[in-house]
């Protein structure tokens, strides 16, 4: 019964919960064990993480462990859940990663997820994890991205107070010229929404100011980041920026910017199912995956951001608190998570959205009929 | 008769052999435990009666008795101890002792104790009690020399008390023992004891009544 | 003496026990009051959590309608990072939203709130339920806020708590079990200065001990001091009997020396024969006493007292008449027994009692007796040895038991006779009397044997 409500739920908060098109993620990585291996294992990895960025990883640790046969199958968030929850999925999962935080909150609250004993989950920094069960393995900020040209005109943005400040001063010339995460059609835009609400009461103000400039709402992350390329928007809001960091290397006109006043950095969470077919393969993985040397792999060679406290160089937690210090705000990985599943929850917020993006132009006609729709 | 006389005090050894001997016994006098065990052990060590010390040299005086006791049990053993104490008797008798004697004790004493044990285990059939004989094979009693005829009853009687001489026997003993399957009655054997006292009188031989223990044959 | 048997294991056993029982049952108790403590302080989590959350609840669209606040889920897990849910129902019981199926409780009386443990999909949850209604001015409908967590934070605080119960019950055990132990050792030590003191004592000494201690010990050394002084007086008994002894030795003996010497410095053989006599009746005497003095040092030596084993004084009467006949007999005394048909049965030694009668019967004979009856009479079972001598006046006759007392010396007795008899007497539990014989002249010395009849 509340499998299927769990589902049910999930199903209602939108099909588009990775950042990226479910056509391009839907693929397999296969890593067969090294022939002559004395102990030949399985390891089966589900996640929401897209190939290329999570290939230099698997490489790296099937260079180490070869006598590990690794498959990597790369799901929607909602794909992952899903399988996961219905439990038919064959063979079973023995990782399961996704960025879709709340979820993989909720598993592993409800119990599915089975206690680590390795040391270097004991090290594990606590604000990212929860129990020895749940794993933040990545540290992934939340960009502002503009093309530069922009910057000519009316100057640099360098955080939330400014482009809620350019949004109203210069309201007429960037109408239709801003795009953001529709949040009743995208998982990751509610839960920035939610968090962001939670964050800031001027919030609203900035909802607000993106429905004065009538901001285009999409479901992606690519979908922006293409609009930006193509100049069609100057500015887009709330982009993962993991994706935006390698698009903006191959378009030099574009600036990523992550907000100084605060920045919502988004974590993906790792667990190893109860339910897992090879425990003792996962287990290793797991311990590559905490280890200062697959950590300093996802720094190196993935914009993916590693958490790992002993890393320090570019592409690390603690080098970007360096940078923004207290103004980083990792979504905090707790019970308040689950509270972003509440579904009442969500119609209140959404219709508090929606009152605030159409206020200033026409009064708040609630957009439920969009999101009560699977 | 040939008497063994084990006793380590030399001036009381001495003493009783020459008294013995003037009772006209051959004595052999030995001082010391071993020796007389040794002496003891054979079945044909020729003694008649053994006076025995407790207290030797070399081995106890219980354990010469032992020796002897294992191949021999008629030969008469008499103690004589210094211990004194009479439990010391006791023991002696359980391992085949005949009789006891005290130290210090009259001379008298010990004679008559020899005597009375000899006579018990006398293996001929003569028996004398002063100047009475009395032969068991023939039934024959002889009274200073002249025969002395007997009618049957007063002739086991006399028999009787010939035999346990200088024992007191007391009348329910007498009627059990030497008037055996014919009932009877204490004053029937008060009867023939004062015939035999009638017929003895004068002879140096008498019948006593000891007060509570019975009648006992001597000679005075 | 066992390791097993001290008192101070004892004691401190019986105290340790109870004591350790004691302490187990302190930190049972301090556990449940850890674990109510910490319930208490979790249990407000649950309040508020569940207050947050009804505070929330609005009527809309005609159903209730919930803004959850994350903050009133965070609420709900501390450091021990529990699992938490939550679910909302509504007058009817419907679920409206959170976790369908937690487990809600069966409502208490007078309670908006009350909490229990449930065990829900494998996992042990403490549940906080909250009873509620709109606070609306139409519409005033009940709900109900379910809460729960798991017990992790409960058990790590119940831990904590319970430790420090731990640290001060330990901690109290050892200062009790420390204390417990110097009690005793002082408490004993007044034990261990008995004992010291005894031990350091001159083995001859029979002094009495000199020492401080507490009253029940003191009572120990009151009794201890009773039997050294009894202990004194047997030895000063034993003495002054050896003294006497010697002296009574050495008497006859001087006269033998002398006497003989005498007759050395003599020619005439029947001077000769008048000396050996005197020496010969002399050195009976004096042997016989030595055979007494053994006697008597026996008899008086409690640790060689045989067992008394049922016997038949008839018996013992005869023997004794028969040992003594011999000697009788060349005095011309007329020695008897009168003794009843039936057997006369008491427990006792019986080559005691012979030598208790054979020490009358010559006593009897010295003193000139002519006739001597040795008796025995049944009610109550005793040993009588009545003669026709001179028998004894009735003021000596407690002075002649005695040992070495003589009433009007004729030199031949020892003076040990009666006493060795009496030895006999106390070791029989019997009661020795003397009276004047039946026809008022002579003596006659009676023997009861009382409350041993077998």
């Amino acid at each position: 019964m509340m499998l299927r409500l769990l589902l049910a739920l999930s199903v209602m908060l939108g099909l588009e919960l990775s950042p990226l098109h479910a056509a391009q993620a839907a693929q397999l990585l296969h890593y067969p064990a090294q022939q002559g291996t004395v102990d030949n294992s399985q390891l089966d990895i589900s996640g929401a993480v897209d190939t290329p960025l999570i290939a230099p990883v698997l490489e790296d640790f099937h260079r180490l462990n070869p006598d590990i046969a690794l498959t990597y199958r790369n799901l929607t968030t909602l794909e992952v859940y899903r399988t996961f929850i219905d439990g038919n999925e064959n063979p079973q999962s023995d990782v399961v990663m996704s960025s879709a935080m709340p979820w993989q909150y909720q598993l592993a609250n409800n119990g599915y997820a089975r206690p680590l004993e390795l040391d270097n989950a004991e090290r594990w920094p606590t604000w990212a994890r929860w129990r020895q069960e749940l794993f933040g393995i990545t540290f992934e900020p939340v960009v502002i991205v503009y093309r530069k040209a922009l910057a000519d005109h009316y100057g640099k943005i360098n955080s939330h107070a400014e482009l809620l400040s350019l949004l109203e001063r210069e309201r007429e010339a960037l109408r239709g010229r801003v795009v953001t995460y529709d949040p009743a059609r995208s998982g990751a835009g509610y839960t920035y929404a939610v968090e962001e609400a939670r964050l800031s009461p001027r919030y609203w103000e900035l909802v607000a100011a993106l429905g004065g400039v009538e901001a285009d709402l999409v479901g992606t992350t690519q979908e922006m980041l293409d609009g930006l390329a193509e100049g069609r928007y100057l500015i887009g809001y709330n982009l993962l920026g993991s994706y935006a960091h390698g698009f903006a290397e191959e378009h030099p006109e574009l600036e990523i910017v992550i907000p100084s006043d605060y920045a919502l950095v988004m974590q993906r969470l790792a667990f190893l199912p109860r339910s897992a077919d090879n425990p003792e393969a996962a287990r290793r993985f797991f311990d590559y995956l905490l280890s200062e040397h697959g950590q300093r792999v996802i720094s190196e060679q993935t914009p993916l951001g590693a958490v790992h406290p002993a890393l320090e160089g570019p592409g690390s937690a603690s080098a970007l608190r360096a940078q923004l210090g207290e103004a980083l705000r990792p979504i905090r990985l707790g019970p308040g998570l689950l509270a972003t599943l509440d579904k009442l929850k969500r119609e209140a917020l959404l219709a508090r959205w929606n009152r605030e993006f159409h206020r200033p132009s026409t009064p708040a006609d609630t957009p439920l009929s969009e999101e009560t729709a699977p | 008769m040939q008497l063994l006389l084990v006793e380590d005090d030399a001036l009381l050894a001495e003493t009783l052999s020459d008294v013995l001997r003037l009772d006209s016994h051959h004595v052999t006098a030995i001082a010391e435990g071993n020796e007389a065990r040794r002496l003891l052990s054979f079945p044909g060590h020729g003694q008649d009666l053994v006076l025995l010390d407790l207290n030797l040299p070399g081995c106890n005086g219980l354990e010469v008795l032992a020796a002897l006791r294992q191949h021999d049990k008629e030969t008469p053993v008499l103690i004589l101890t210094a211990r004194g104490a009479i439990e010391d008797r006791v023991h002696g008798l359980d391992l085949g002792a005949d009789d006891y004697l005290a130290k210090p004790f009259a001379l008298d004493e010990l004679e008559a104790r020899v005597r009375a044990l000899l006579r018990r285990h006398a293996r001929s059939t003569a028996l004398q009690v002063g100047s009475l004989d009395f032969d068991s094979l023939t039934q024959c009693f002889t009274l200073n020399g002249e025969r002395l005829n007997l009618p049957p009853r007063e002739q086991r009687l006399l028999g009787y008390l010939m035999r346990h001489a200088g024992e007191p026997v007391d009348k329910a003993r007498l009627a059990e023992e030497a008037f055996a399957g014919e009932a009877m009655g204490g004053n029937a054997i008060e009867v023939y004891v004062h015939r035999l006292r009638r017929r003895l009188s004068g002879s140096g031989v008498e019948v006593r009544t000891i007060r509570g223990l019975g009648y006992l044959l001597e000679s005075v | 003496m066992s390791a097993q048997d001290s008192l101070y294991r004892r004691l401190l056993v019986w105290l340790l026990l109870p004591l350790l029982g004691l302490g187990a049952l302190m930190l049972f108790q301090a556990y449940l009051g850890a674990r109510d403590t910490a319930d208490r302080a979790f249990d407000r989590l649950l309040e508020a959590s569940s207050l947050a959350i009804a505070e929330q609840v609005k009527w809309q669209d005609e159903s209730l309608w919930l803004d959850l606040a994350p903050a009133a889920l965070e609420m709900l897990a501390t450091d021990a990072e529990e699992r938490v849910f939550y679910a909302l129902y509504n007058a009817q019981g419907e679920f409206i939203t959170g976790n369908a199926n937690l487990p809600g409780l069966s409502a208490s009386d007078e309670q908006s709130l009350y909490y229990d443990n449930v065990t829900w999909n494998g996992q042990h949850l403490r549940v906080g339920v909250r009873e509620a209604r709109l606070e609306d001015w139409s519409q005033r409908e009940r709900f109900e806020v379910r809460v729960a967590h798991t017990r992790e934070g409960r058990e790590r605080l119940t831990q904590d708590l319970f430790q420090g119960s731990l640290v001060r019950v330990a901690i109290m055990a050892l200062l009790a079990a420390c204390t417990l132990v110097l009690t005793i050792r002082f408490a004993l030590s007044p034990l261990t200065r008995l004992r010291r003191a005894i031990r350091e004592r001159d083995p001859r000494t029979l002094a009495p001990l000199e020492l401080d201690l507490p009253r029940e010990l003191a009572e120990l050394r009151e009794t201890l001091n009773e039997l050294l002084a009894r202990m004194r007086r047997v030895r000063a008994n034993q003495e002054r009997f050896i003294g006497d002894a010697s002296h009574q030795l050495r008497t006859p003996l001087a006269g033998l020396s002398a006497r003989a010497e005498l007759a050395l410095r003599q020619e005439n053989p029947s001077l000769w024969r008048d000396a050996l006599k005197a020496m010969q009746a002399t050195s009976a005497s004096t042997a016989r006493l030595a055979v007494q003095l053994l006697s008597m040092t026996r008899l008086n030596n409690p640790e060689t007292s045989p067992e008394l084993v049922p016997l038949d004084l008839n018996q013992v009467a005869r023997t004794a008449t028969l040992g003594a006949l011999g000697a009788c007999h060349r005095d011309g005394i007329d020695l008897g027994v009168e003794a009843p048909e039936e057997e006369t049965l008491i427990h006792g030694v019986s080559w005691q009692l012979e030598e208790c009668l054979v020490n009358l019967i010559d006593n009897a004979r010295r003193y000139g007796a002519r006739r001597i009856t040795v008796r025995v009479l049944t009610e109550p079972p005793t040993l009588e040895v009545e003669d026709d001598g001179p028998g004894i006046p009735a003021e000596l006759r407690l002075m002649v038991l005695r040992p070495f007392f003589r009433g009007s010396d004729t030199g031949e007795g020892s003076g040990l006779g009666l006493a060795i008899v009496d030895s006999i007497a106390r070791a029989h539990h019997a009661r020795l009397t003397l009276h004047d014989a039946s026809d008022g002249h002579g003596l006659r010395v009676s023997m009861r044997f009382t409350g041993d009849r077998s």
